[in-house]
């Protein structure tokens, strides 16, 4: 059924363009690893820590030895730019991988097989809806919690809550719409058991709704990681946000704000969540949901 | 359930006393205040003062419920504003497409809803902030207005408060025509009338320091408006391509077309009215990521609304006040959800036929 999704998603212009900004997003990760490791002096080049000695001041504008100027605490952009993918990277796919796996766990054997337990699991996730993501994650990104909100961490609970709120309210009413359809009825008169029609029948239908949804909400997740990010709330990272708030802070007190130092943290941030929602509005039209 | 979120704050709202106090009296006063009480206890007390109207219980508070009730018209000032200016904006790219291409992919337009989505509301705030200052400015110094925005607190709030929010709600009537305007898409006669009598309210009922005031208080909320109404633009565009995709492959469209109606008309009569409540019933399922947009925006431009003092609140480690204001927008949330509701129940026929049925 992945592989389905995969291949049918590519087929439109949705699909290409969204795997196409996530292609380039994990080669720029990737080459940061590589280029620093092989190419580039940790001294200089480090996106938290490294500062250029040999040109003053700082900010400098895009030159040969710094392909994006540097920012005004003398860190090269270009560095600090491929890092900071490699948070948001791992947020969404622990995100989409967590929403995902606890919807289709929850959704396709709930409603189906324990439709009591289903009435209270729709009213919590009603309530969960109610609850905005990103104002969690502002909550536990204040305190003692700081520096155990990895990125990988606010993936998992965006996926939570994501996968038990929406996505489980939408995976059960389409289970419901299911239950009663003459192929399942079939199914049983042939003599396959519930436990059997539930994994072979119902979770292949419900898969596409899943994966549509937990993309737009990864989404979101990115946007309110930078926010935090932004505001020093998810501890030393290298991440777009932070590079965001250096350069108009400090900016304004060391040389001004700098539009290189500005667009590609802004461009960074297009590109990865467009290329998740790109995605999931390809799955959408593949799979004629209309949600 | 937002009580529950709200225990995930570190701390409690004696914690930011830790500075000024030694463990053993913060302890003692943590017992006195029933601060160590079991957690259902705790709960019960504060529905019991919320029902009595104190909704920042708890003995010590930092913030009052006056300060924290005092955020909602603020919020309203920025949310309403945004929405009428969205929902209209958001309609254009739709309205300027052929009906025989609606049906079709709309990749220009969905890219570019994403783009706007996608936008960090700190880079639109860096960008359009000192803009719509100097605009602002500009012509505070043509039309020799003299004031500043302070002088609100001269004026009783809520009169106020009131006459702004039309004020606000006529600004963005008149800034929805200018753009359809310059669009070709219509001349906007109903919502230049609306905007013409809010505001002719306003200049009757209100003398001209307080009008004046309003014009200065305008300029910090056009800021948060702006911002909030490019990332609503982004969302609502996404929603009306869908919609209006799935509405176009209807038969009936199909059948006007055929008969051979305008562009226009069909546009009028079949798509818009139609989309209205499957558009009304996204942005009620969306709602609680706007209210998190306004939290981010507020943040970032200062605006004194509920979003704004949410985040001081957590990051004040103010349990209580941050508890009224997650209860306050959960009001919010349930009424503007009700209302979208309640609104289709009434208009829409298809579901007053099922229920009478």
């Amino acid at each position: 059924m992945f592989k389905l999704i995969l291949r049918s998603t590519y087929k439109t212009y949705h699909g290409k363009l969204g795997y196409f900004f996530l292609l380039l997003l994990m080669t720029g990760s990737i080459a940061h690893v590589f280029l620093l490791k092989t190419i580039w002096p940790v001294n200089i080049y480090d996106p938290i820590i490294g500062f250029d000695l040999s040109v003053f001041p700082h900010p400098v504008t895009p030159s040969g030895s710094h392909l994006l100027g540097t920012d005004p605490l003398g860190r090269d952009v270009l560095s600090m730019f491929l890092a900071g993918s490699e948070p948001l990277i791992k947020l969404s796919i622990v995100s989409f991988i967590t929403g995902l796996v606890s919807s289709l766990l929850v959704g396709t054997f709930v409603p189906f097989l324990f439709r009591r337990f289903d009435l209270v699991l729709r009213e919590f996730s009603s309530g969960l809806v109610l609850i905005s993501p990103p104002i969690v994650l502002l909550i536990l990104g204040t305190g003692d919690f700081l520096e155990k909100l990895s990125p990988e961490t606010v993936g998992f609970i965006y996926g939570l809550l994501g996968g038990l709120g929406v996505c489980y309210l939408v995976i059960s009413t389409r289970v419901k719409e299911l239950i009663n359809s003459e192929f399942l009825n079939a199914s049983r008169v042939i003599g396959a058991s519930e436990l059997q029609i539930a994994l072979r029948h119902i979770l292949p239908l419900i898969i596409p709704y899943s994966v549509a949804l937990m993309l737009s909400v990864t989404t979101s997740g990115i946007v309110a990681y930078g926010f935090a990010s932004f505001f020093g709330q998810v501890g030393w990272t290298p991440n777009w946000g932070m590079m965001i708030y250096d350069a108009i802070t400090y900016g304004s007190y060391l040389g001004g704000t700098n539009l290189w130092n500005l667009l590609p943290p802004t461009f960074g941030f297009i590109f990865c969540s467009s290329s998740f929602y790109l995605i999931s509005i390809s799955v959408k039209k593949q799979f004629g949901i209309s949600l | 359930m937002f009580y529950g979120i709200n225990i995930l704050i570190p701390g409690d709202f004696l914690t930011p006393l830790r500075l000024v106090m030694s463990k053993e009296e913060l302890d003692a006063l943590r017992d006195t205040l029933g601060a160590n009480d079991p957690l259902i206890q705790q709960y019960y007390r504060w529905i019991q003062s919320v029902f009595s109207g104190e909704i920042t219980p708890g003995g010590f508070r930092q913030r009052s419920s006056k300060t924290v009730l005092d955020t909602v018209l603020p919020t309203l000032h920025v949310l309403l504003p945004s929405f009428v200016i969205s929902i209209y904006l958001s309609r254009i790219p739709v309205l300027k497409t052929k009906v025989k291409r609606l049906g079709k992919e709309k990749i220009f337009s969905d890219v570019f809803g994403i783009l706007l989505i996608s936008l960090f509301p700190p880079i639109i705030y860096f960008f359009i902030g000192e803009r719509l200052e100097s605009l602002f400015r500009s012509l505070f110094n043509q039309f020799e207005i003299t004031g500043t925005s302070s002088e609100i607190l001269l004026f009783s709030e809520l009169r106020i408060g009131f006459g702004y929010l039309l004020f606000a709600i006529a600004c963005s009537f008149i800034i929805v025509s200018f753009f359809e305007l310059l669009a070709l898409i219509n001349i906007p006669k109903q919502k230049l009338l609306i905007a013409g009598l809010l505001l002719l309210i306003i200049f009757l009922f209100f003398d001209t320091k307080e009008v004046v005031t309003m014009l200065f208080y305008s300029k910090n909320a056009f800021i948060t408006i702006g911002i909030l109404t490019v990332l609503l633009i982004g969302e609502f565009i996404l929603f009306n391509n869908i919609i209006v995709q799935n509405i176009s492959k209807e038969d009936h469209i199909m059948t006007a077309s055929a008969i051979g109606f305008s562009n226009q008309k069909i546009f009028k009569d079949h798509i818009i009215r139609n989309s209205f409540f499957p558009f009304a019933t996204r942005i009620a399922i969306n709602l609680p990521y706007t209210i998190a947009s306004l939290v981010i925006v507020e943040s970032t431009t200062g605006w004194g609304g509920m979003g704004s003092m949410l985040y001081q609140a957590i990051m004040s480690q103010d349990s209580n006040a941050a508890m009224a204001i997650l209860f306050l927008l959960a009001i919010l949330t349930a009424t503007l959800r009700l209302g979208i509701n309640f609104s289709q129940i009434v208009f829409n026929p298809q579901l007053r036929g099922t229920r009478n049925v």
